[in-house]
């Protein structure tokens, strides 16, 4: 994606480097929102109780 | 039609989230008094900003103590309020802003374009927002957004005033002084974007940063700058007036505004039919 302001060659080295850190970020959030998802259903699954 | 804005500069602590909203509601009360009608907040203003282990306890959706307190305060000072939090919904979290409005109604921007640590913990938005309001019809980013062409193309001809929500860090190590490598020369351009965009798009843009100490992280790289945020908020009207610009430190910058509506009031929130059914841009009547 193009940039609003000249960034000259540094561009390069941020844009490479937001997509390097886009793919390996991406898969960290993955991993917390897929623990997030299971601690709530965790949660929300009824609790037995045995007498 | 004139209006007098604020963009509210200030220091959050990480995570302390009532401290954070006792503070900002502090300077949301001296814009209020001072006639705003239209105050915006910094980006994750209520959770501070920085590379922090889970922002998932401190997430919250429409019904949490931030927007809920938020809505409350622009319906009672007649105040529009723009403000940057971190959105839950379901188990994804988002860097996102609210926009409250006097007459009740709430809508959520969700940064599009995240940088740096920040993809470790947010879902990136899908969708612009733009909110028709009396005075005219407005345009959100958040911090990084700004740098991207692609933004301001869409926003262009269909806003008449732009609100940026911001974390922008100073890359300079603060105690040496000593600008990063490759981010140094980004620093400052906090600084000159939105008056660009103002001159570009000829509209009004109001930048609400965040200032005091923070540490940038840079992953991969293994970067980490004793860095500040780089405040400098500012409101620019864009045809008539000079820029005014924040300083350093915490401050409420007030500035008068005139804005031409041009097309209308009309809401809307995508710009491509390839946009998710399920909007970015949420928006809720309470």
């Amino acid at each position: 994606m193009a940039f609003y302001v000249k960034l000259g060659p540094r561009g390069v080295v941020f844009r490479v480097g937001t997509i390097l850190i886009g793919c390996l970020g991406s898969w960290v959030y993955w991993r917390a929102s897929r623990r997030r998802g299971m601690m709530a259903a965790t949660s929300l699954r009824p609790s037995i109780v045995e007498n | 039609m004139k209006i007098l804005a604020a963009a509210i500069q200030m220091a959050s602590e990480p995570l302390n989230v009532a401290a954070n909203l006792a503070r900002g509601d502090d300077l949301l009360r001296q814009a209020h008094q001072a006639g705003a009608s239209l105050a915006v907040l910094p980006e994750m203003f209520n959770t501070g900003y920085g590379l922090l282990p889970d922002y998932g306890p401190s997430a919250e959706g429409r019904d949490g103590p931030t927007l809920r307190h938020l809505a409350a305060r622009a319906r009672e000072w007649g105040m529009a309020i723009a403000a940057g939090f971190v959105e839950r919904d379901a188990h994804h979290l988002y860097d996102a802003i609210a926009f409250a409005t006097p007459d009740g109604q709430l809508h959520v921007y969700r940064k599009r374009n995240l940088v740096f640590w920040e993809r470790f913990r947010f879902r990136p938005g899908r969708q612009p927002l733009v909110v028709a309001t009396p005075w005219g019809r407005i345009g959100f980013a958040v911090c990084a957004d700004m740098i991207y062409r692609k933004v301001w193309e869409e926003y262009r001809g269909r806003i008449d005033l732009a609100v940026v929500s911001s974390a922008w860090p100073d890359f300079t190590d603060r105690e040496t002084g000593r600008k990063h490598w490759l981010l140094g020369h980004v620093g400052p351009l906090s600084g000159a974007i939105p008056g660009q965009v103002a001159i570009d798009l000829g509209i009004p843009v109001v930048f609400a940063n965040q200032c005091g100490q923070t540490e940038t992280v840079i992953p991969i790289l293994q970067t980490r700058i004793t860095d500040r945020f780089a405040g400098l908020s500012s409101i620019t009207d864009g045809r008539h007036e000079a820029p005014v610009v924040a300083g350093r430190d915490e401050q409420v910058l007030l500035s008068d505004l005139t804005i031409h509506p041009s097309q209308g009031p009309r809401t809307w929130r995508s710009t491509s039919s390839s946009a998710p059914a399920a909007s970015s841009s949420v928006l809720a009547r309470s």
